[in-house]
């Protein structure tokens, strides 16, 4: 089969981005074999024993790239090579030429786009505040993706936004979806009539999600920046968002999810509520809030049961969400449960979605789980490396997991360490993660998850024990991700894979506790 | 007369490479990068990244005492920047407690290697260190596995040529824009020059070593790779590794390394792990070489390194 080498003169891409080439080379039609190296004496002597080297790469220098390929056949060869090109060129790194006509500012960005009304602002936490105080300046909303920014600036933000009648989303807002926009991590969701606001990022991808699997829509999803709710900053878009929301003519129901607000907080929310119009679904994690009924307003104690409570709002006769989402196999669950030995029992969570993380820590401390983890929580001890035997949950968005790499929504391989490691406890039982699928999250996690439980399973296997991994899907059909493929490898791979955080940690506490009863009555 | 100019060879989502004659390179990055040679962190200037910055490929670089200014539209001032240097090494560790951390380490992380790279000699780097080989079905592990055996042989019989030969055998080897043999190079390095610590006779070696990849990294292998393998050839790493050293050599240190092998092990996509498994062989070999402590000269240059 012919072989053809490309080269990129004085080419610097970083290793990840030449794996991922390779990668998509190996997968174009009309190749059998793609190799991309750096065009070093070792390296051209290493392709030239594995006959990948032809002239041009002969002739490649050190700071070269050289693309190695081996062709199916000669037809359509010209084709073939036209497509490697522009898998290379569209790969480009930035280059000087070009991009001077971009904007390089949010008065040259309104210079070109003078529509705008909401500024998205990513950059390093310290300038975020002075950009989103120009941009509130000029008119627009704005959404700071930023963390790092201290809470005196957001709520001087907040407070300026509110004046002007303008939203400041953040900071720390990774998701978003307005007027149908997915906004950082979101979901592609159908437009519909419910609205919500959120201060956790998962914990809204988690309800829309479940929404959308019982063909509910969202109006709009405002994420309002982790610390909203604090009494520092006194939940100031949370209301504005709540007003909003229940002025909005798309809007039918209202819903709040959050982490547990401060007291005082807690008080203004629910005098808000009092004059809000709609039905309100309210979601504190955590807590049941010590105030009187409000008419149409439901507080429940999982996103689950949130999104339970919204699609029985919006439905004309009652319906549990079990009916709508993949049955749980209780067969399936039962061998897996049989295979694990007694001393087997402790549970691994590695979340990538801090609010599952933090669900998933309170169902199982209510179940009187001896639990450590990195949140920062009464009911969690802090995690002692020393000590193994104990059940774990792990936020590996955290800060600590987070510097200098990707966030693990978009990066597998922290994830894929901590399986590993965790499979050669033997007294580990049950792995238990979150994959979140949308815009700007891993494009095929399902494929780095499956390696990564394939090599668990079989370092297990050597030790003469199963291991049993159950996976929340937090997707949508209309994702980018394929949901139904990312399902499909997860369970070939041998994971239970489910759409409900709630559903996973019942199915996990059931495998440790030996009894799957629980799941039965689980709510 | 102090200004020097230079240009923007790559530039990546968070930092970019500056080139300045003589071969001279300087990473620029955000502050979330790992402090290591060749880095600067930089707090970029207020609603800017290098994407709206401008800054590509060929951009124009201008080096003065104070900063750099890139483009002539950005300045990065340093006046007041502060320098990093790797940690010193607060007393030796018995040996056998050292190696009884790296055996332990190289056995949790051979388990979770992965298959790319030269990660798979993790779990040779005893035998390695000791001048075995073994030769697997992987071209390229069985080449960089023959290539560290003839350099280790040529530093227990103190044969500078068969050094030279094993050297140049790596340098340049594998994928990744610092190839794999370059990092596992640079990983041995590190751990060697962190146990001449107790062994200041094996200076002389490392000097050699020094010079023959200064010499050899210059043509064989990548102009990012050639300054980076540059420091490590004088013991100079990330400060991740640097981290891990103190937690496998030094005394009274408890913390767990799977922890922060896993931190280093992150680094690009296999340059972590094939660090490691050079770093692992390092310092094997430093343990091999001689169990006897021995007070650090206040002439070596290690005492610059480690320095404060």
């Amino acid at each position: 089969m012919p072989t053809r080498n490309l080269v990129l003169k004085n080419s610097y891409r970083d290793s990840v981005m030449l794996m991922r080439l390779s990668q998509d080379l190996e997968q174009m039609d009309g190749i059998q074999q793609a190799t991309i190296m750096m065009g070093t004496e070792n390296n051209k002597a290493m392709l030239d024993n594995a006959g990948l080297m032809v002239d041009e790469g002969i002739r490649a220098k050190a700071n070269d790239l050289i693309v190695a390929v081996r062709l199916s056949s000669t037809e359509g060869e010209p084709l073939v090579i036209e497509r490697v090109r522009q898998t290379l060129t569209s790969s480009q790194p930035f280059t000087a030429s070009g991009i001077f006509n971009r904007p390089r500012t949010i008065d040259g960005a309104l210079t070109a786009m003078p529509d705008t009304n909401l500024a998205l602002i990513s950059i390093p936490g310290q300038y975020a505040a002075y950009e989103a105080m120009k941009a509130l300046d000029r008119g627009l909303h704005v959404l700071v993706f930023s963390d790092n920014v201290s809470v005196e600036d957001e709520v001087e933000l907040k407070n300026h936004a509110r004046s002007l009648g303008l939203f400041m989303l953040g900071p720390d807002c990774g998701t978003a979806i307005i007027n149908g926009v997915p906004l950082g991590f979101a979901n592609e969701v159908p437009q519909g009539r419910v609205g919500l606001v959120s201060a956790s990022g998962t914990g809204l991808q988690q309800v829309v999600c479940l929404l959308a699997a019982g063909g509910h829509g969202v109006s709009h999803a405002l994420g309002v920046g982790s610390r909203d709710l604090s009494d520092q900053v006194g939940g100031a878009m949370m209301l504005e968002g709540i007003k909003a929301l229940d002025g909005d003519p798309d809007t039918d129901v209202i819903v709040l999810i959050s982490k547990p607000p401060g007291s005082t907080t807690q008080s203004q929310i629910a005098l808000a509520l009092r004059a809000v119009t709609k039905p309100c679904v309210i979601c504190f994690l955590g807590i049941e809030p010590q105030t009187p009924p409000i008419p149409d307003v439901y507080f429940e104690i999982s996103l689950h049961e949130t999104a339970n409570r919204v699609i029985n709002l919006l439905s004309d006769s009652p319906l549990e969400i079990e009916s709508i989402l993949p049955p749980l196999e209780i067969t399936l669950l039962q061998e897996i449960s049989d295979g694990l030995a007694c001393d087997q029992r402790y549970i691994r969570g590695l979340y990538s979605g801090g609010t599952l993380a933090y669900e998933s820590l309170l169902f199982l401390g209510d179940l009187n789980f001896d639990i450590s983890s990195n949140l920062d929580l009464p009911l969690a001890k802090p995690i002692d490396d020393n000590i193994q035997r104990t059940h774990r949950v792990i936020d590996m968005g955290a800060d600590r997991f987070t510097r200098g790499v990707p966030h693990p929504m978009i990066d597998y391989r922290q994830r894929r360490n901590h399986i590993l490691k965790e499979a050669t406890n033997p007294e580990v039982g049950i792995i238990l993660l979150d994959v979140i699928l949308g815009h700007g999250s891993h494009p095929d996690p399902a494929s780095e998850l499956i390696l990564a439980i394939t090599e668990a399973r079989l370092l297990a296997s050597e030790a003469d024990r199963q291991l049993a991994f159950v996976v929340v899907l937090c997707g949508t059909s209309d994702d980018p991700q394929d949901m139904q493929r990312q399902r499909s490898g997860l369970t070939a791979a041998g994971a239970v894979v489910v759409s409900s955080n709630l559903q996973a940690i019942g199915i996990a506490a059931a495998l440790s506790i030996g009894d799957l009863e629980l799941i039965r009555g689980w709510k | 007369m102090l200004e020097r100019r230079g240009e923007v060879r790559a530039v990546y989502t968070n930092s970019c490479y500056l080139w300045f004659p003589e071969d001279r390179l300087v990473c620029v990055g955000s502050l979330d990068l790992d402090d290591g040679p060749l880095t600067v962190r930089v707090a970029f200037p207020a609603g800017q990244n290098l994407d709206i910055l401008g800054i590509g490929t060929g951009a124009s670089v201008r080096r003065t005492l104070h900063g750099l200014r890139l483009e002539d539209e950005v300045w990065l001032d340093m006046s007041d920047a502060a320098c990093w240097s790797p940690p010193k090494i607060e007393g030796y560790a018995e040996f056998t407690v050292i190696e009884h951390r790296i055996n332990s380490l190289g056995k949790l992380l051979e388990t979770i290697a992965p298959d790319a790279g030269l990660a798979p000699l993790i779990g040779r780097a005893a035998s390695l260190a000791n001048r075995e080989t073994s030769l697997t079905n992987s071209q390229l592990v069985r080449t960089a596995s023959l290539g560290v055996t003839q350099l280790v042989h040529g530093m227990w019989s103190s044969n500078g040529m068969e050094m030279d030969r094993g050297i140049a055998s790596l340098v340049g080897l594998g994928p990744g824009l610092t190839p794999s043999g370059d990092d596992l190079l640079g990983g041995m390095m590190i751990g060697m020059w962190a146990m001449a610590g107790t062994r200041p006779d094996l200076e002389g070696t490392l000097t050699r070593m020094e010079k023959t990849i200064h010499r050899i990294a210059r043509s064989q292998t990548t102009v990012v790779s050639s300054a980076l393998l540059g420091q490590a050839a004088i013991g100079i790493g990330t400060a991740s590794v640097h981290s891990l050293v103190q937690i496998l050599i030094q005394s009274n240190c408890a913390l767990d390394p799977l922890e922060e092998a896993l931190r280093v092990s992150n680094a690009g996509h296999t340059s972590g792990w094939d660090c490691l498994a050079g770093l692992l062989i390092g310092i094997h070999f430093g343990l091999q070489v001689g169990k006897v402590s021995a007070p650090i000269s206040n002439n070596s240059r290690l005492g610059n390194i480690y320095a404060d």
